[in-house]
């Protein structure tokens, strides 16, 4: 970032320019944000559609696409949607881990787990997509055909993303699944957007579109409605909770103690959301240890958290 | 001390756009007002008072004056990384 001196404000479009051209981007003439010279918050009113594009630098064809090609980016997305770039996330000195902790009030931001990255979400009024890319950031050929086929549905659609357009998503990532020959199908989730005053949480009716079937209730949705036994799934937590304990000290375990422990928390007091919302970031070693002391209602929700 | 992230601004311009609609342009605010606004984005995640020296209120405070000192809120926006 350009460093802003002391007297007065630098010209935006020149820290703009700057900042893009020292890390390498290549756009045209017109396509930076600064040049579009409207009000920000009028323009985000305006725009039906909103996008995030959440990575790691681990993900270096996304990475690399986005710097190189962010002109054909905002020539794709028009009018019918707008890209938010972060350019210290570009320069990769902050990444998608922090990011996603702070974004409260952006529909969906909350249910990305980091296991998940790269992940588009892109966000209307109305509804919230949340798209896995990790099967197209093999290469930049295939994240360009994403994103021409992403945006290409976005046009058709022709106004902000409504919970009932999972079909027209679903066979955009289809065509562009099969344009770059991918084998495995990203999981795509639209959910209508619930108003959230403090925290974003998962409304109902979240629709899961695997490989093209639309119309599964997620695993978390059925969790959420199965009768389940809270008062004997808090004891199940308590008991991995202190099998956790004994298997480890470095900051990953702590963090996994914790998941845990909130999970446990929330069952105990009766929250189904809750117990979803702790364990959505648990990784294969929580759930491992949940099936090696065979405490069962433990693993099905952590499955159903983590999607498996 | 440097402004808050472009996407916290992203995430503030969202619940500024639900929960504030008569605020159209953030140019349009006066530092107090501005800073009564983050006040109550802030507390909306969690944030029970945000002290006038902590860091992040001068970041917010960085972040009104590149709003403030831009023509409109699109140049200010890109003047955010």
């Amino acid at each position: 970032m350009t460093k802003r001196p002391d007297s007065g404000p630098l010209d935006a479009r020149q820290v703009e320019d700057e900042d893009l051209r020292r890390i390498g981007a290549r756009f045209a003439e017109g396509a930076t944000p600064a040049a579009r010279g409207v009000d920000a918050l009028a323009r985000y009113i305006s725009v039906p559609n909103r996008m995030l594009i959440f990575y790691s630098s681990e993900d270096e064809a996304v990475h690399s696409y986005i710097l190189r090609h962010w002109a054909a980016l905002d020539r794709m997305s028009g009018e019918i949607c707008d890209i938010y770039p972060s350019l210290m996330q570009i320069e990769g000195n902050e990444d998608a881990y922090s990011t996603i902790a702070e974004l409260s009030n952006i529909p969906g931001a909350s249910d990305i787990s980091i296991r998940e990255l790269p992940v588009i979400l892109i966000w209307s009024d109305h509804a919230y997509a949340k798209i896995p890319i990790q099967c197209f950031s093999t290469d930049q050929i295939a994240v360009r055909t994403l994103f021409r086929h992403v945006f290409g549905a976005l046009h058709d659609i022709g106004r902000g993303i409504a919970d009932g357009d999972a079909q027209i998503i679903t066979e955009a990532i289809r065509q562009a699944q099969a344009e770059v020959r991918l084998q495995d199908a990203p999981v795509i989730y639209v959910d209508r957007r619930t108003d959230m005053s403090t925290h974003n949480t998962a409304g109902p009716g979240s629709v899961i579109v695997s490989g093209g079937t639309t119309g599964d209730i997620t695993l978390r949705q059925k969790w959420s409605e199965s009768d389940v036994d809270m008062k004997a799934l808090a004891a199940e937590f308590e008991k991995l909770r202190e099998e956790l304990r004994a298997g480890g000290r470095s900051p990953d375990h702590d963090i996994a103690l914790g998941q845990v422990a909130a999970a446990e928390a929330a069952a105990k007091a009766g929250d189904r959301s809750g117990v979803m919302l702790a364990l959505k970031s648990s990784g294969k070693w929580v759930l491992s240890t949940a099936e090696k002391i065979g405490v069962g209602l433990a693993v099905q929700a952590i499955k159903a958290a983590i999607g498996l | 001390m440097g402004p808050v992230r472009k996407t916290t601004v992203i995430d503030f311009l969202e619940w500024t756009r639900r929960h504030k609609p008569e605020v159209t342009a953030l140019c349009q605010l006066g530092k107090s007002e501005f800073m009564g606004l983050v006040v109550e984005y802030e507390r909306s995640k969690g944030v029970r008072t945000l002290d006038q020296r902590s860091n992040l209120y001068l970041k917010w405070e960085s972040t009104q004056w590149i709003f403030a000192s831009k023509s409109n809120d699109g140049e200010a926006l890109a003047a955010i990384a």
